[in-house]
């Protein structure tokens, strides 16, 4: 470029720096390049390198020039504008350094989390549990985008009556935020944000933009869209802020919550009967990759290993009613709405499915169980439904080798990689729920049927308990592993086991019946849905006294103001 | 004469805007050899939804200059309604000076002599944060502006961001 600077010579040179908000001397040598430049100033402003852009004379500054070509001397001013953040590589700590003004807003917020607005919260959190393998994140950013494309569900979400009170209850949340290192050092560092998760009022308005539909759909479309979107709408930028931090910051939290301690820690300390084999598994339970909490019959039958259930995982879900977080013991990760979303999405989303399955810690879990059946062992005993039942417990043990041989079978696992199939087992499943929906007193007898036709030697041992049995028929409607299906095309297999497990287990697939009946009875059983109207009764009451007699309209606008009750007769005005 | 002079005054005002810039934009000339046409760069002025922007202009100046008004054109793409679809700055100040013949603005309103780089840029500037919507240039910007002010911001929004990306 410009040679003849260096016949000038080089002396230091004090450039002005500037920005709309701030002004710094930069010394630097007057041949110097452009570049150079860049780096003093990215270091003196604190901004990233690629995001510094100089301006002088009415030139942006190039790097490949010189100061000398641009004639920038000495105590001469160069403007200083600092670019945005990168929308598509969003860096976690890039985002909050400012928060608050209304610069150039960083978009990192919402990315930094590969669930974002998804609000299935840091699931990310898992890689606490050492499962944020490649495999795990390529999941997590399908179940992203799928979720993008779904708006509703996260309307859902937010309607979840754990969500709701959550944000319903400024302490909790800040609670939460609070055990968040990144969150307290950004909270350090701007007072306002503490103030602002101090406004319940302010949360929940943040909480009400994001059960607007229309603003969702927005949202969600893409993220760089979204983002570009909302920055230019009015405080639309703050929004998602206080969004990122109101909604996905506590459902991560909620989720780590869920995963954060092994599932099946607490079954083995339920289970006292069973100390010697429950302590052997602690030491184990970190390495062995056993313990999949995504398969939600799977982690309650635990040996039945991950892949019987993963067949079953999508259709079980379906007929779980919504988990309230009140239910503690095992069930507890269930019950995070990140959870139970994420189910959803593995159901409508057999690709996943199927990635998983052929996942590497999948094939070496197979392994590990087909290798050590102790292991396997273990975690039946410390089942607390096996352990009330030694029976079906020894009965399980017996069927567990052939049950994983089956599992390691590959033209059994091409079936559970196959998506159709999947779907037609989702397809059973769905009907056999709509069967016990429409007509209870049939499904159970349906069900027995297969049960009576004894597949092989083990049948004595079938009923195993009586709580079991009474279990499987009270319930059996919605067990997803029956594989007789009302419809008439079905009903000529006669398989009772899953569908996609071969008859060789048929016993074990049986008692894998009885045994989801009874998980789906505990389910049911601790599950508490309160309704809206036993929630916000205290407020519906204080609205009755205003005289808003409506009383459907009023939990209507109650529901939606998350119980606020002021928000609520606004709305209640405005709708008249 | 009056080449001298236009010339005489535009290099004045190029010294002192180096040595002393104003806020919001920078100021240079295109080709250091011709002092009628400027370049300018505009920082989006804080607190608007242009803000964080960088948008790059150019001022071309008549010999006849101070007597009449220099053209502006933003070579950035723009979304206003006082900016036309070619990017050309439509504000009072740089109408020629006199009567206007469609009786919209006063005369004191249009282009005066006493108006320099820095005031029209200053203009410029305001104008981005604070539309004039009665003699639109962009008729569709102003009507989005008026109608569907959200879209509008997003539209800018769009086109901040695509400036800082042409950077």
């Amino acid at each position: 470029m410009a040679d003849n600077s260096e016949n000038s010579g080089s002396s230091l040179i004090k450039i002005n720096v500037k920005t709309p908000k701030e002004k710094h001397e930069i010394e630097i040598r007057s041949d110097g390049g452009i570049k150079e430049l860049k780096e003093e100033v990215s270091k003196k402003f604190g901004a990233p390198l690629e995001q510094i852009c100089l301006i002088f004379a009415g030139k942006i500054l190039k790097d490949g020039d010189t100061l000398a070509q641009h004639g920038i001397k000495d105590g001469l001013v160069v403007h200083l504008v600092i670019k945005s953040a990168n929308r598509t590589q969003a860096t976690p700590s890039a985002a909050p350094t400012e928060p608050t003004s209304s610069a150039p807003p960083p978009p990192a917020d919402i990315g930094a989390s590969p669930f974002g607005l998804g609000g299935l919260g840091g699931l990310a959190g898992l890689g606490n549990l050492g499962m944020g393998s490649a495999n795990f994140m390529e999941m997590q950013q399908r179940m992203q985008r799928e979720m993008m494309g779904n708006p509703e569900m996260l309307r859902q979400m937010m309607d979840n009556p754990f969500v709701q009170q959550m944000m319903s209850n400024p302490d909790v949340m800040r609670q939460l935020l609070m055990n968040n290192p990144q969150m307290r050092d950004l909270m350090e560092r701007n007072p306002e944000i503490t103030h602002m998760l101090n406004n319940p009022e302010l949360m929940r308005q943040t909480m009400e933009l994001a059960r607007n539909p229309s603003m969702l759909q927005e949202l969600m479309r893409t993220q760089d869209r979204a983002m570009s979107n909302l920055e230019s709408i009015p405080g639309g930028f703050n929004a998602l802020q206080r969004m990122y931090r109101d909604v996905q910051e506590p459902m991560m939290n909620a989720a780590q919550e869920g995963f954060g301690s092994n599932p099946f820690a607490s079954l083995v300390n339920q289970d006292g009967s069973n100390t010697e084999s429950s302590d052997s598994q602690r030491g184990r339970e970190n390495t062995a990759p056993l313990p999949n909490p995504w398969a939600p019959a799977g982690s309650q039958t635990s040996t039945t290993s991950n892949t019987t259930t993963t067949s079953t995982t999508p259709t079980s879900n379906t007929s779980l009613p919504s988990f309230t977080p009140q239910t503690g013991g095992p069930f507890g990760m269930f019950n995070t709405p990140g959870m139970q979303s994420l189910m959803q999405q593995m159901q409508q989303n057999p690709q996943m499915m199927e990635n998983m399955l052929q996942a590497p810690y999948m094939q070496a879990m197979l392994q590990t169980m087909s290798t050590n059946p102790q292991l396997s062992q273990q975690i039946l005993g410390s089942n607390p439904m096996f352990a009330g039942n030694p029976q079906l417990q020894e009965h399980f043990q017996q069927y567990m080798p052939t049950l994983l041989q089956q599992m390691q079978n590959p033209e059994m696992q091409s079936m559970l990689t196959n998506p159709r199939a999947m779907q037609a087992i989702m397809q059973i499943q769905q009907g056999m729920q709509q069967l016990a929906q429409e007509a209870p007193g049939v499904a159970p007898g349906m069900l027995g049927i297969p049960r009576t036709t004894p597949p092989s030697a083990t049948t004595t041992s079938t009923p195993a308990s009586p709580s079991t049995t009474t279990a499987t028929t009270d319930t059996t409607g919605t067990t997803p592993s029956t594989g007789t299906t009302p419809s008439p095309t079905t009903t000529t297999t006669t398989t009772p086991s899953t569908i996609p497990t071969p008859p060789t287990q048929l016993p074990a697939g049986d008692q894998f019946n009885s045994m989801m009946a009874q998980m789906m009875q505990m389910m049911a059983a601790g599950q508490i849905n309160q309704v809206p109207e036993q929630r916000y009764s205290s407020q519906l009451e204080q609205l009755a006294t205003m005289g808003f007699v409506d009383r459907e309209a009023n939990i209507r606008a109650l529901t939606a103001t998350l119980g606020d009750v002021n928000a609520a007769i606004d709305r209640l005005l405005q709708q008249r | 004469m009056a080449h001298d002079q236009s010339s005489l005054l535009l290099r004045k005002q190029l010294r002192d805007l180096n040595k002393n810039p104003v806020e919001g934009f920078s100021a240079g000339l295109i080709d250091d050899d011709d002092i009628f046409k400027w370049e300018v760069v505009i920082i989006g002025p804080g607190d608007t939804i242009f803000e964080g922007g960088v948008f790059k202009a150019h001022l071309t100046f008549p010999k006849e200059y101070p007597h009449r008004p220099p053209k502006m054109k933003f070579v950035t793409e723009m979304w206003h309604p006082n900016i036309g679809p070619d990017g050309s700055v439509c504000i009072s100040i740089l109408h020629e000076p006199g009567d206007d013949k469609y009786g919209y603005e006063q005369a004191s309103e249009r282009w005066l002599p006493v108006h320099t780089v820095e005031t029209i840029l200053l203009s410029v500037i305001s104008m981005l944060a604070d539309p004039n919507d009665e003699s639109p240039a962009n008729v569709d910007a102003a009507k989005m502006w008026r109608e569907q002010p959200d879209d509008f911001k997003k539209k800018v929004g769009r086109l901040v961001r695509k400036s800082q990306d042409e950077l």
